[in-house]
């Protein structure tokens, strides 16, 4: 059954699949240019950015106090020799990203011993709320312009109208031309529907981890080894992020966080289909549904996570996350595992009563 | 939009109270800005310390640790406590008093300023067909917009006022009011095959369609009207009626507009600004549920004009800037300063530019539907 | 022999009574239930079928509770739908193919079955065509032809005559018959002329009751001496809507004689259909429950 729906996509949803991938990609160009136009970024050139990781290799095995004395001194040769503007402009950027180091150190130490810190910027719930940054692993100091890019087109996705369009195409159509009434009284009607169920779903996660994929690739983490060391406080506006991880269980959380609430956006938008009966309804309802999550996650980040939306500032997620006293540990694990739990209930649930 | 207000104007009663303080006129801008300024000055002054304590006991660049006394000055100056506000808090809402009140307090000299400039050009001889012509019809507008700030020296609240007309120049919301609408207006017709049904009628394929477009736009422009209004209910419910009546130029960013009107008309105008635009979506939109004649398909599709306002307005590509603010609808770009455009050496005011073009994009379009419902074999 | 039974079947959809306490019994063979528009034939097969749920009563086969038997009562079912519902895009072939694995088909068989049931219904030369390209006619039989196929015991068919011309009827018609010796087939119509010669039993159906349930000759026995041929020149003697007409005849049921030169007429199948909605009170007492 499930080679045959398999066969029957490919040859006659041949369109669904090329559209699916024209508009992704599309989706992706639009937001390389944005990115690219972005007059707030600060993002390092070329050069600089080979001088950059020059540097960072060089400080691999460092520590803090160890990179400070060395970034001093690589200051002083700089203007000694008169080195170009990349490689200043490399030098100052690393000191700039090594003061944040310290700082986030800082902000670990007060909360234990009462003393630490060492930078003006300073969070405001340090003294009330000192157990978020007990146990802060200390950043090392990165090429953040990588995770900076991946946050930015992270932001952006058209996976839940992608969604509609599956779910409307493989179900609401069906359910609107009434052909799943003769398959409902079939022999092999569960088999048909587990087919249908499990190929959907692994249709929506190839389609959504190509588009991942695409985004880690166009931004290039897959090229900075030092994120899986590197603590994600060291990233400039996450020093006081309650995530604690390194740069890479970030980006896994992110990847994952954004498949649980495709899964998600896929069974309600299927029971939405089954309620309706009819594709023009089901469009409305599920454009007015992830339009309403998109503002609405603007405007409520603290319910932002659990929500498929078009636009996420992924940014503001991690900013927002909350530290969760008895877990000792950040509310992304919670998030998972609410959207685990609510993911298969919906799976069960649905199954239960054959709403397919 | 109110939960906008919300997340920029934090604190409401921290507001209300620095606000009724001030006096009026110069004096409370003045007031105001000096208490940001030395709000800021205070912040800056502890932070000025801290910074010179960790330059002077820096090893080289290893920052020294703060002293915990110093560390509890700026815990208790910046961000007070669970009862009080701290000064970050109240420089914050200073500044924002300020930056309101500039516009109040100096849009008069502002305009003054321009139109002495306007007059020394052409005391200076400037030739310049086409800066004369500007000049000409600023000097009138700006006097008539003197005229009528002679008349008002109330102070406003315009933190509404302003995000109001900023949440209106760029909300997406209409815009997905329109597609759920009208996307399957002609598509979900064509493909039930209805369609071919009412062609046979004595109202025909073109009487059909023709109706169906009207009803369309009528829909679109209930819809946009009711929400419209509704915004601006919740302004003059926020700020009370006599905001209406405020110059448009004591809005932040509109001290130089040259209109000599007030809010209320300021509103007006941009009301049939977006109405127009909204129209000249809806009838694209119902041209391409035609074309496309399948639901699926037209979904898809009919998002294309709807998403490419905002994306135009943010992707930096070389566009002459009133045709980008007239694609994106950009009210403030249009309204805000001497928005006019230079056609055949005279400048013509950007918005009566914008209504004729919108109005015969929205002709055409309405135009071609109904050619292709007339066709012979169309639905096929 | 299997026997299906219904006993009590109702079916309510809000206040609007569908169905009031059907009760009947189909046996291998052809079962035929007549009836006008809204009688509730399809109703009542879509309840057996279990497409929609039922408010109450019981299906039983053998006396089996239908849908406790659940897969095991679906795999012995065909069920053609009045509008059977298609992909448009989708090939005869492939169409086919996908309900023939939904029926539990082995695979090695299916090539074979989908080309015996397209020939039944000569369809062959469109196995490759697309569905969208086909006639309603077409369609139609491409609809039996996905019913009949896998030869299940029971087969359902909702107006199936529902766009075939007279060719294609007669074919239907022989279709049947070779099935009826081993399935228990149920057709519903209000096409008098797809039945006639060729159901064995009959249950007439009007307005959510069961108004007749016998084998036809029998039915046709209780309306014996009740139909009469009314001459052209007579008919403004009786009131038209008690007048009905078949080919050339007018037609009227009555105890007696209902104009001067009304003659009796052996009754028809069809002159049964319209005693079950002029003159339901004939079928009291004689109806088999």
């Amino acid at each position: 059954m499930l080679e045959l729906q398999v066969k029957q996509l490919f040859k006659y949803h041949i369109v669904l699949i090329a559209v699916i991938i024209a508009i992704i990609a599309l989706s992706r160009v639009v937001g390389i240019t944005l990115m690219k136009n972005d007059r707030f970024s600060q993002y390092m050139s070329p050069d600089t950015a080979v001088e950059f990781d020059k540097l960072l290799d060089s400080t691999s095995d460092m520590t803090l106090e160890e990179c400070a004395e060395y970034i001093e001194r690589k200051q002083t040769e700089a203007i000694i020799n008169g080195e170009d503007k990349a490689v200043t402009e490399a030098i100052t950027r690393y000191n700039t990203e090594l003061q944040r180091c310290f700082a986030v150190r800082g902000y670990r130490n007060y909360s234990r011993y009462g003393k630490g810190i060492v930078s003006l910027n300073i969070p405001s719930d340090l003294k009330a709320a000192p157990e978020k940054y007990r146990d802060y692993a200390v950043p090392r100091v990165v090429n953040s312009d990588a995770f900076s890019r991946y946050i930015f087109l992270s932001s952006f996705s058209i996976m839940p109208i992608i969604v509609m369009l599956i779910t409307a195409v493989l179900s609401a159509d069906g359910l609107e031309k009434g052909v799943f009434k003769q398959t409902n009284i079939s022999a092999e009607a569960k088999a048909f529907y587990r087919a249908k169920e499990i190929m959907t779903v692994v249709f929506i996660c190839i389609i959504y981890i190509a588009d991942q994929l695409s985004v880690m690739l166009l931004s290039g983490v897959f090229e900075r080894p030092e994120y899986r060391t590197s603590s994600v406080q060291g990233i400039v506006g996450l020093g006081t992020s309650a995530f604690r991880g390194t740069i890479s269980q970030v980006i896994m959380w992110v990847f994952i966080r954004g498949l649980l609430s495709m899964l998600l956006c896929y069974n309600i938008f299927e029971l939405i289909a089954k309620a309706l009966s009819s594709l023009k309804k089901y469009i409305i309802v599920c454009t007015s549904l992830t339009a309403l999550l998109s503002v609405s996650a603007a405007y409520m980040p603290a319910l932002s996570p659990y929500m498929f939306c078009g636009i996420t500032k992924i940014s503001d997620v991690l900013y927002d996350l909350d530290y969760v006293k008895s877990l000792d540990a950040s509310e992304g694990l919670i998030v998972i595992i609410s959207m685990c739990s609510l993911l298969g209930g919906l799976f069960v649930w649905r199954r239960e009563n054959n709403i397919t | 939009m109110i939960a906008s207000f919300k997340s920029a104007y934090g604190d409401d009663k921290l507001y209300a109270a620095c606000f009724d303080s001030l006096d009026e006129g110069e004096e409370g801008y003045n007031a105001a800005r000096y208490n940001s300024e030395k709000l800021s000055a205070e912040d800056k002054e502890i932070l000025d310390k801290a910074d010179r304590y960790i330059s002077t006991h820096s090893n080289g660049s290893v920052p020294p640790i703060l002293p915990n006394e110093m560390v509890d000055e700026i815990f208790e100056t910046l961000f007070g406590d669970s009862e009080t506000a701290g000064s970050s808090q109240y420089q914050a809402v200073y500044g924002l008093i300020s930056k309101q009140l500039y516009s109040q307090t100096f849009s008069r000299e502002l305009i003054k300023e321009r139109t002495e400039g306007y007059s020394r050009n052409i005391r200076r001889g400037v030739t310049d067909e086409y800066s004369l012509k500007i000049a000409e019809l600023m000097m009138d507008d700006y006097e008539k917009v003197l005229e009528k700030e002679e008349n008002h020296r109330e102070r406003y609240d315009t933190r509404y006022a302003n995000n109001f007309i900023g949440f209106i120049s760029s909300e997406p919301i209409s815009y997905i009011g329109i597609f759920l609408l009208l996307f399957s207006s002609f598509s979900a017709e064509l493909q039930s095959g209805r369609y071919k049904a009412f062609k046979l009628t004595k109202t025909g394929a073109v009487g059909y369609s023709s109706y169906r477009i009207i009803i369309g736009i009528l829909q679109a422009a209930v819809f946009f009207s009711v929400y419209f209004f509704a915004l601006y209910t919740a302004v003059i419910l926020s700020s009370g009626t006599k905001i209406s009546s405020m110059p448009m130029q004591y809005l932040s960013g509109f001290e130089l507009s040259h209109l000599p009107i007030n809010f209320g008309g300021f509103v007006l105008r941009i009301y049939f600004m977006k109405l127009s635009f909204t129209l000249m979506l809806s009838a694209a939109v119902m041209l391409l549920s035609m074309v496309s004649r399948r639901i699926i398909p037209s979904a898809i599709v009919c998002l294309i004009p709807l998403a490419a306002p905002a994306a135009l307005s943010r992707i930096d590509i070389s566009l002459n800037e009133n045709l980008r603010q007239m694609m994106t609808c950009d009210i403030i770009g249009m309204n805000n300063d001497i928005g006019a455009i230079n056609i055949g050496g005279s400048p013509i005011d950007v918005a009566a530019v914008f209504f004729i073009a919108v109005i015969m994009i929205a002709v055409c379009s309405a135009a071609a539907a109904l050619i292709l419902s007339g066709r012979r074999g169309f639905d096929a | 022999m299997s026997v299906l039974r219904v006993e009590e079947l109702s079916k309510k959809y809000g206040r609007k009574v569908a169905l009031r306490g059907v009760t009947c019994e189909f046996t291998t063979g052809i079962n035929a239930f007549l009836g006008p528009n809204g009688a509730g034939k399809t109703t009542i097969m879509n309840c057996i079928s279990g497409v929609i749920p039922k408010t109450g009563g019981r299906v039983t086969l053998d006396g089996r509770d239908v849908f406790k038997m659940s897969e095991d009562y679906r795999r012995r079912l065909g069920y053609q739908f009045q509008a059977q519902p298609f992909y448009p895009s989708y090939t005869a072939h492939d169409f086919l193919e996908l309900f023939a694995l939904l029926k539990g088909m082995p695979k090695d068989i299916i090539e074979d079955e989908i080309k015996r049931v397209l020939e039944q219904v000569n369809l062959s030369e469109n196995i490759r065509d697309k569905i969208r390209s086909f006639s309603g006619g077409m369609k139609q039989r491409l609809a039996i032809a996905q019913t009949i196929m896998g030869s299940p015991e029971i087969l359902i068919f909702d107006e199936p005559s529902a766009g075939l011309d007279p060719f294609e009827r007669e074919q239907f018609k022989r279709i049947m018959m070779e099935l009826k010796s081993r399935c228990i087939i149920i057709i519903s119509t209000h096409i008098v002329s797809d039945i006639d010669t060729i159901c064995d039993r009959l249950v007439v159906l009007n307005k959510g009751s069961v108004v007749a349930n016998d084998r036809p000759e029998n039915l046709c026995g209780h309306i014996r001496g009740l139909i009469w041929k009314i001459p052209r020149d007579e008919l403004e003697l009786i009131p038209l809507k008690q007048v009905y007409f078949e080919d050339t005849d007018a037609k009227t049921v009555s105890a007696e004689r209902p104009t001067p030169n009304a003659v009796t007429s052996e009754p028809t199948l069809n002159d049964l259909y319209f005693c079950g909605q002029l003159r339901q009170d004939i079928f009291i007492g004689g109806a088999d429950k």
